[in-house]
């Protein structure tokens, strides 16, 4: 606390303070307002862009480093795995929330960045509709859930577009912008794309335009139980390719069959005629593979949350799962999930420690080809946020920018 | 018409070219950079016609491979020579025309397929091979890239990537960007960089949405790893006609909504209908441009090439006219797919439009739209030759504003051009509109002065109805200063970025809103 005091000067504080108010700006309170160690030494609650604008241009000026914080579920990934240096101050989204407007015939809503996800699908439900991507955690906001990029969920069609249509943000410039709400464009590089998956690390997002999609008018399901993992995941990659692919599908493989059997779950959902045909396909594929269904109500694959993940290629994926058990033990199954066109997602049950993630990597980039792009693609980005933001000071936590699949 | 020499501040600069990319392979020849002094910008066209050749280049190179690339940046940037790379010249922003001189580097010696990955459907190719030879050599081993922009026979990956285009099937496969898993490029200090891999759905971050788009100013893509996808043998074609423009956007919108995937779905508004033509047996038929092109190729041709010109400098009566014209829009869709699937998609599609009140019109205009599909493109230099000139616009909104701008827009530019528009590149939550506006003037200089004010008519129109200017022909030096304006605040984002890849300003300098030169 000593030195959250040290750094926070009282210019810095008196500025703001007399802007925000007592009720909007807090400094010992503020520990208690954020579940998360080290605590902020103030915290400050804008209700619309140009306070965030002012907040930014304080911390700017003072030299006081800033962290966004949305709910602090660090599930949606506001701030991914890592936490902010003691003596940061706090940028609250909560009072910046609500849902300003539903196009249920263009598929859309606009959303205070700190509205949370629970309640904007709440809404969206109320019009027929869900937000198109994936949420994995209700309690979020739609600030982190972008932040964090983790609601993408077109890859399974081969099409990586964000479930966001346009995007309002603060730079770390205390600029204010805004992108055009447009299914698509071509004017010039994507600039916006910055504020997308980077942890606040380019900006604060104070608005966005989101996509929704209409509530699925039937919903089917279907486990199949292979011989073989190869089989498995053949029917998985099969279903892709097809018009109507699987909105989830996953291969489920457990020790307790000695790793060879494997059970896959496939889901259709949408139109009932779309849904149906796209099950039927399914159907007739894994019966051709050597598939069985398992009986209705007897399916028994359940979600379940894997704590080490990579990201693979088709091609390297039986390599690596030979791989993984061989270096690795104690893990009692692996499940492949997020299947697109090129490759999926492969979860273990174990632990996410820097160790197994470097035994992870190893396996996956021999030799470090990833590491390297990674590295030339990061100095890249941290070349952009050196130019708005020179000394470092908004999402100071966000860099290097993580990658899944490793610490990094 | 002849050039200035090219002024070059170190005149072995040439030399020290030829040396990297061997002496056939530079030139600095008046002819060579007269060709490469255009692309296909109708009011460069126009001025050319005029006799005025506004951009030449000063050096044309054709590297081998990547590393003469990186070599050649090395000696431009020592030299402080911009930078402008060059596929095929198709585009119709003047995205490659040099605003002060320099070095063009056309790519199309490296048009190798590095590698086809059936199993992991990619494919790693270079940036310089024509669309339609790489789509012909995928096909032979029954895949496709799925993107057929219309200019496939004269533009290539690395143009498409710079652009963000938009093939013909976009619904079904994706725009450019969707394609993209990893880029190659040369920075601006001459070092070869392989961006990340990307995994769907698993990478947050990414350089390559910034490079996709970036119009060479960011740095030259050399190669790319694409998503490719297996070849649908059969398709399934149709027309349908529908009451109004209104009607045929509600049919296109339910259509997505349901989770449909045609491969096209498009739709003409009234005008463009007449034009595009319906007659199911009338494959040889071809679109009025194309018509006009036969007609003034005959003996009589300079008359009708007046007549043509008179009426189109009477462009608010003209498209008077052309609203009186009996109702109907042509909605043409194709679909690929699986024989089930196709099926069922068909039967929604047509069940959708019917609901819509369409007739049926069979699969007569969707086959000849497929069989013409790339005609148009190469149909208007005839048009030009008249005296008079045509051009395209893209735009992009969503659902419940595309009615709003099509008619902005229409209003904005019906006093100054003949206006007409179709509804193509359909998504979810909206689609892109694809403006088709001719006019003409009592001489050139009058034409570049009425080309010019229909863009601003037109632009503002789309700016203040809070469309997209650009939905996938890019940006180029024809529209940056409305991008300028698009960006508003988020210029300093585009400033940033430009700084951090390409602190001296050799690539494509002056496009993008960018400064034309280092020394600016």
């Amino acid at each position: 606390m000593e030195r959250e005091r040290l750094i926070l000067s009282d210019s810095f504080w008196l500025s703001l303070a007399s802007t925000f108010g007592s009720r909007r700006a807090m400094r010992d309170e503020a520990a208690s307002v954020f579940a998360i160690e080290p605590a902020p030494a103030a915290a400050f609650f804008p209700e619309d862009p140009s306070e965030v604008s002012i907040v930014v241009d304080t911390a700017r000026n003072e030299k006081v480093p800033l962290a966004v914080l949305g709910a602090c579920t660090r599930i949606a990934g506001g701030l991914a795995r890592r936490l902010p240096e003691p003596g940061y101050v706090a940028l609250g989204t909560e009072r910046m929330a609500g849902v300003e407007e539903v196009q249920q015939d263009s598929l859309w809503m606009k959303v205070q960045a700190g509205t949370r996800l629970s309640e904007a699908a709440g809404i969206a439900g109320r019009h027929g509709c869900r937000l198109a991507g994936t949420v994995d955690s209700d309690s979020g906001t739609v600030g982190g859930w972008l932040s964090s990029r983790s609601g993408i969920r077109d890859w399974i069609l081969g099409i990586d577009q964000p479930p966001v249509l346009s995007l309002e943000a603060v730079l770390p410039t205390g600029n204010l912008i805004h992108s055009v709400t447009t299914p698509r464009s071509a004017t010039g590089p994507d600039l916006f794309s910055l504020l997308l998956g980077t942890w606040g690390g380019f900006g604060v997002i104070t608005r966005a335009t989101v996509k929704l999609e209409p509530l699925p008018e039937q919903k089917l399901q279907a486990e199949f139980n292979f011989p073989s993992t190869k089989k498995a995941v053949g029917l998985l990659r099969d279903t892709l390719s097809r018009t109507f692919p699987p909105s989830q599908a996953m291969v489920v493989i457990e020790k307790a069959d000695e790793w060879r059997k494997a059970r896959v779950l496939l889901s259709f959902e949408g139109q009932r005629e779309v849904a149906q045909a796209g099950m039927a396909a399914a159907r007739r594929m894994a019966k051709a593979a050597g598939g069985r269904e398992a009986a209705r109500g007897r399916a028994s694959i359940r979600p379940r949350k894997a704590l080490l993940q990579a990201g693979v290629r088709w091609s390297g994926l039986m390599q690596l799962l030979r791989a993984v058990d061989q270096e690795f033990s104690g893990h009692n199954w692996a499940i492949i999930d997020r299947p697109c066109l090129t490759g999926c997602r492969l979860g273990l049950d174990l632990p996410d420690t820097d160790e197994n993630h470097r035994k992870l990597e190893k396996i996956l980039d021999p030799e470090g080809s990833t590491a390297s792009s990674l590295t030339s693609a990061r100095e890249l980005l941290a070349g952009i946020r050196k130019q708005l933001d020179p000394a470092g000071l908004i999402s100071p936590h966000a860099w290097p920018l993580p990658w899944p699949g490793g610490r990094l | 018409m002849s050039l200035l020499e090219p002024v070059l501040a170190d005149p072995k600069i040439v030399d020290k070219l030829r040396d990297v990319c061997g002496p056939e392979h530079v030139s600095s020849k008046e002819p060579d950079r007269i060709a490469y002094a255009r692309d296909m910008w109708p009011r460069s066209l126009i001025r050319q016609r005029a006799g005025f050749l506004d951009h030449p280049p000063d050096i044309i190179v054709w590297p081998g491979n990547p590393e003469q690339v990186a070599q050649l940046v090395k000696i431009a940037g020592r030299a402080g020579l911009p930078v402008i790379p060059f596929g095929a010249g198709s585009g119709v922003c003047a995205g490659t025309l040099p605003v002060r001189g320099g070095i063009v580097v056309d790519l199309k010696r490296l048009s190798t397929i590095v590698e086809m990955n059936p199993e992991d459907s990619l494919l790693h190719v270079e940036a310089g091979i024509v669309g339609e030879n790489l789509e012909r050599e995928l096909n032979h081993q029954g895949w496709t890239l799925g993107h057929f922009p219309s200019s496939i026979y004269c533009s290539t990956v690395g143009g498409w990537i710079a652009a963000r285009s938009a093939g013909q099937c976009s619904s079904r496969y994706g725009k450019m960007e969707d394609l993209v898993r990893s880029l190659t490029f040369v920075d601006a200090s001459g070092v070869v960089h392989t961006t990340p891999f990307r995994t769907p759905g698993f990478s947050p971050w990414s350089v390559d949405p910034l490079l996709v788009g970036s119009e060479g100013t960011l740095g030259i893509v050399v190669s790319a790893t694409l998503v490719i996808r297996r070849l649908s043998e059969q398709r399934w074609f149709r027309g349908f006609k529908f009451p109004s423009v209104t009607s045929g956007l509600q049919a296109m919108r339910l259509i997505l909504r349901r989770g449909l995937r045609p491969s096209v779905i498009r739709l003409y508004d009234e005008f463009d209908t007449v034009i595009a033509k319906t007659s199911p047996e009338d494959d040889v038929r071809e679109p009025l441009l194309g018509d006009l092109g036969k007609r003034i190729s005959r003996p009589l041709k300079g008359l009708f090439s007046r007549s043509l010109r008179r009426i189109l400098m009477a462009p608010r009566l003209l498209n008077r006219v052309a609203g009186l014209l009996p109702g109907g829009c042509l909605l043409v869709a194709v679909q690929e797919g699986e024989e089930e699937e196709r099926e069922t998609s068909a039967a929604l599609i047509t069940e959708i439009c019917r609901s819509q009140g369409a007739a049926d019109l069979g699969e007569g205009p969707g086959r000849h739209w497929w069989n013409n599909r790339y005609s148009v493109s190469y149909k208007q230099s005839a048009l030009f030759m008249s005296g008079a000139f045509v051009d395209t616009m893209e735009v992009a909104t969503t659902w419940d504003r595309l009615m709003h701008l099509y008619q902005a827009v229409k209003k904005a530019v019906s006093g100054l051009a003949f206006i007409m528009a179709h509804f193509s590149h359909a998504y979810r939550e909206g689609c892109s509109i694809y403006f088709t506006f001719a006019g003409a003037a009592a001489n050139d200089a009058a034409a570049v002065t009425l080309y010019d004010e229909i863009w601003e008519a037109a632009q503002v129109a789309v700016l203040e109805q809070g469309g997209t200017i650009s939905h996938h022909h890019g940006v180029g030096f024809s529209k940056q200063r409305y991008l300028t304006r698009q960006l508003a605040e988020a210029n300093v984002l585009g400033d940033a970025v430009k700084q951090a890849f390409d602190p001296g300003n050799i690539f494509n300098p002056g496009k993008l809103g960018q400064r034309s030169a280092k020394a600016d």
